[in-house]
């Protein structure tokens, strides 16, 4: 598909802090989301110096602000967008989704524009670790949160969350997926044609709802649903990479699991119209996978990550290595946030672990995880912009002896290439254009 | 021309014999169901006319089986729909129905919940058969209601459901009850279940798991009562049984057969022990019912005792007359505590009559 600028939805307008803005207190005045007294208190932390805490606060305020929106979808829908079969609608959003989790939604959703994606996701790493180091004794005293990270963290926040009268989803998302459910869209519906000339994550996430509305809808909702899949899959189908496929595949299997007899027809007239019983799985071994390499990212996205990763990642190790198709994207995701570590370094007591899965990934498991996943996974592509998890992706990879020449796609295909040389510069350079990629 | 009775007085008098088959009635309807079902196949109608009449009463080492048989045109399609889907090829034979026992007696006897006999109907003269099965967790969709999800690939389904009765369900949503007794036109085994397993889950606080409990007791009550002999299950809220005179005779099931809490454990882990727990439910229901005497259930998805006999207590009011055995007649004495003591009876008797009385009734 080629790439356009073309948006099904888009990002609300942004509010009125301008990149060039840097004082705090003017940033802080502009937090509509914050108490009056929280405003004031923000600006005069930043005033006595105590940036971290200042970060600390803004990001957990932030944080929940973009969780309770997400959660007002249902957290079946946002399971489902998520891909995360564990999440239900009992599930809490605040400790069932990750902050990283959270940003990307909100990005996918129309929530988020693509700088702010990519700043929240940088300022994560960054708030999380002083966090960590916060409470950690043996933490370096002269190790603090400089006032342009702490401002750079505030001025996101603000901008993309804290600065809206109302943190919503965009309103052409809300429609489309009103549309969805309550009427059968034709073949040249305008929100179909805008769907062909939009970015891919557009396409997944439309692909998302269609699924998340086959495990809530009933009746004439579901009837609508199941004949919008029949004309929306099959057309996609062709572009669609792996990890979506077999999220099609998988919502059937849990469905039929489920006893829910209605959902599983329409998802098998899908299936067969796309000849795509492969991607159904045998059983849901997969779920138990995913659900323990989310707890192994929520590790390490959170506080203390350097001591909460080995749990996780010893119990993802324990799973053994036959990791499931639904699976494996998820799974080499949270095994290279492991191994990748962040711009502090890695866990050490979690390496053992996440080095006997890599052990038993295949080449063929490599090169499935550079075609279909690499380009949309944004947790690891802006890992790679910083230094210390850049020269522990070259170290890693090179030391798999890949073939470029084994991997279809362009982008993932330099990459390599870059990575066997190791040059940084160009890797770089690379990262930065998939990473754009897959937020525009 | 004088008549043949005018020539030999005896022949006036000799008994005609005359012998009524249950082939004749089912051929014509098999008939019609394969080609709703879109085949029309004389080999397939015989093959399956022979089916209905052995699986009535199919006995192997003396031990009765009750094989699920699925005459299909590609096995490997059909289980497509079925996810895990797997099929163990037996063997090759002529499609006529002198094959129709060889199958059953190599097939039959692998069979059992979760393994099914099937037929491929590979041409216009041969058959391949063997046995498959499916990732059948306990809530998944069963074959029953499966072979519908995909009715463009031609299947038939062919079980007993209950000691006279073999049905027969079609891809395409036909369905064939051919039931071999003299005593009634119909059976309708589902909807009566249906309600009794809704009052068994009456008390639950969570909504959505009371609607998913109640299908999957539904199909496991329906399921065991297939192979019974006959039984009845009553249910009712906080019972305690010693309360009421006419089920002083019980076997208390003590701590209580709580399957409700091995569904919401395994709605919320599905773990493997999870799981296990509740196939551990399922048999110990199975093993009560194959006790005589009446099985009582809580409204909250709990079995609180079994082996329990009625007994009408002093100016209990008169049973009306009715057909059957004395199951019958305690079914319709225990109508009577529907309302003061329990609020619903299910009534399942050995020729397949099943009949539910509740609280709205």
């Amino acid at each position: 598909m080629s790439p356009s600028n073309i948006d099904l939805w888009v990002a609300p307008g942004l509010p009125a802090v301008p990149d060039t803005l840097s004082d705090p207190s003017q940033i802080a005045a502009h937090a509509l989301q914050l108490r009056e007294r929280e405003r004031h208190q923000v600006a005069t932390n930043f005033a006595a110096g105590n940036f971290e805490l200042a970060s600390a606060f803004v990001w957990m305020r932030t944080m929940a602000l973009l969780k309770k929106q997400l959660a007002a979808l249902g957290m079946e829908f946002i399971g489902e967008l998520l891909q995360r079969p564990d999440i239900d609608e009992f599930s809490d959003v605040s400790t069932a989704v990750s902050d990283a989790e959270a940003i990307s939604l909100a990005r996918d959703l129309g929530i988020l524009t693509a700088l702010q994606t990519m700043r929240l996701l940088q300022s994560q790493e960054t708030v999380s670790h002083f966090a960590s180091a916060q409470n950690d004794p043996a933490a370096d005293e002269n190790e603090v949160m400089t006032q342009e990270e702490a401002i750079s963290c505030l001025r996101v926040c603000v901008q993309g969350v804290l600065g809206h009268q109302r943190v919503v989803v965009a309103e052409d998302f809300k429609k489309f997926r009103a549309k969805l459910e309550t009427e059968t869209l034709t073949a040249n519906a305008p929100e179909i044609v805008k769907l062909r000339s939009s970015p891919y994550f557009f396409v997944k996430t439309a692909i998302s709802i269609l699924l998340a509305l086959f495990k809530i809808s009933k009746g004439a909702q579901l009837e609508h649903t199941a004949r919008n899949s029949l004309l929306i899959i099959p057309q996609f189908w062709p572009q669609l990479k792996a990890p979506e496929r077999w999220q099609v595949g998988q919502a059937y299997a849990i469905e039929f699991s489920e006893g829910r007899k209605e959902s599983v027809r329409g998802l098998h007239a899908v299936l067969l119209a796309v000849a795509g019983f492969d991607y159904v799985p045998e059983n849901l071994r997969s779920t138990t996978f995913v659900k323990i390499a989310s707890e192994v990212m929520a590790a390490h996205q959170g506080m203390q990550n350097f001591y909460n990763e080995p749990a996780p990642m010893k119990e993802l190790a324990s799973l053994g290595t036959s990791i499931p198709g639904p699976a494996l994207a998820p799974c080499m995701t949270a095994v290279l946030c492991v191994k990748l570590g962040n711009y502090y370094g890695t866990a050490w007591a979690a390496q053992p672990y996440a080095n006997q899965v890599i052990k038993g990934l295949s080449k063929d498991r490599w090169y499935y995880y550079f075609d279909e996943r690499l380009e949309d996974d944004r947790f690891i592509l802006s890992k790679l912009q910083e230094e210390k998890p850049l020269a522990n992706w070259v170290a890693l990879v090179s030391s798999l002896q890949l073939d470029p020449s084994a991997i279809k796609n362009k982008n993932p295909k330099a990459l390599l290439r870059a990575t066997n040389s190791s040059d940084r510069v160009k890797l770089k350079g690379i990262v930065k254009e998939m990473l754009a990629a897959s937020v525009r | 021309m004088r008549g043949r009775d005018t020539l030999c007085p005896k022949w006036r008098t000799m008994p005609e014999v005359k012998s009524i088959t249950f082939r004749d009635q089912t051929t014509g309807r098999i008939s019609d169901l394969l080609a709703d079902e879109g085949l029309v196949c004389a080999q397939s109608q015989n093959i399956l006319s022979y089916l209905a009449g052995a699986l009535l009463n199919y006995k192997e080492e003396g031990v009765e089986l009750t094989p699920s048989v699925v005459l299909c045109s590609s096995i490997q399609s059909f289980l497509k729909a079925f996810p895990g889907g797997i099929a163990y090829n037996v063997g090759l034979l002529p499609l006529e129905p002198a094959s129709g026992p060889k199958i059953l007696k190599e097939c039959a006897p692998l069979t059992n919940r979760n393994w099914s006999v099937f037929i491929e109907r590979t041409n216009d003269h041969d058959l391949t058969y063997g046995v498959f099965t499916y990732f059948r967790l306990p809530t998944a969709i069963p074959l029953q209601e499966g072979i519908t999800i995909d009715p463009s690939q031609f299947s038939v389904l062919v079980r007993k459901i209950t000691t006279s009765t073999i049905e027969m369900r079609g891809a395409k949503g036909s369905v064939l009850t051919l039931i071999f007794s003299t005593v009634r036109d119909s059976s309708t085994v589902a909807a009566p279940i249906e309600k009794f397993c809704g009052a068994c889950c009456a008390d639950f606080q969570d909504a959505k798991l009371a609607k998913e409990f109640k299908v999957y007791f539904s199909r496991v009550v329906e399921e065991a009562l297939t192979s019974s002999h006959g039984t009845m299950l009553v249910c009712g809220r906080n019972l305690d049984l010693t309360t009421i005179p006419e089920l002083q005779d019980a076997v208390p099931v003590t701590p209580k057969l709580d399957f409700a809490t091995a569904m919401a454990q395994y709605h919320e882990s599905s773990s493997a022990g999870s799981m296990l727990a509740l196939q551990r439910s399922e048999e110990l229901l199975q093993g009560f019912l194959r006790c005589d005497g009446i099985i009582v259930f809580d409204t909250c998805g709990c079995i609180v005792a079994y082996r329990v006999f009625y007994r009408p207590g002093v100016g209990a009011p008169q049973i009306p007359t009715v057909d059957g055995g004395s199951r019958r007649r305690a079914y319709e004495g225990i109508k009577s505590l529907v309302g003061p003591h329990l609020m619903a009876v299910l009534f399942h008797s050995q020729d397949g009559l099943t009949l539910h009385h509740g609280e709205a009734e």
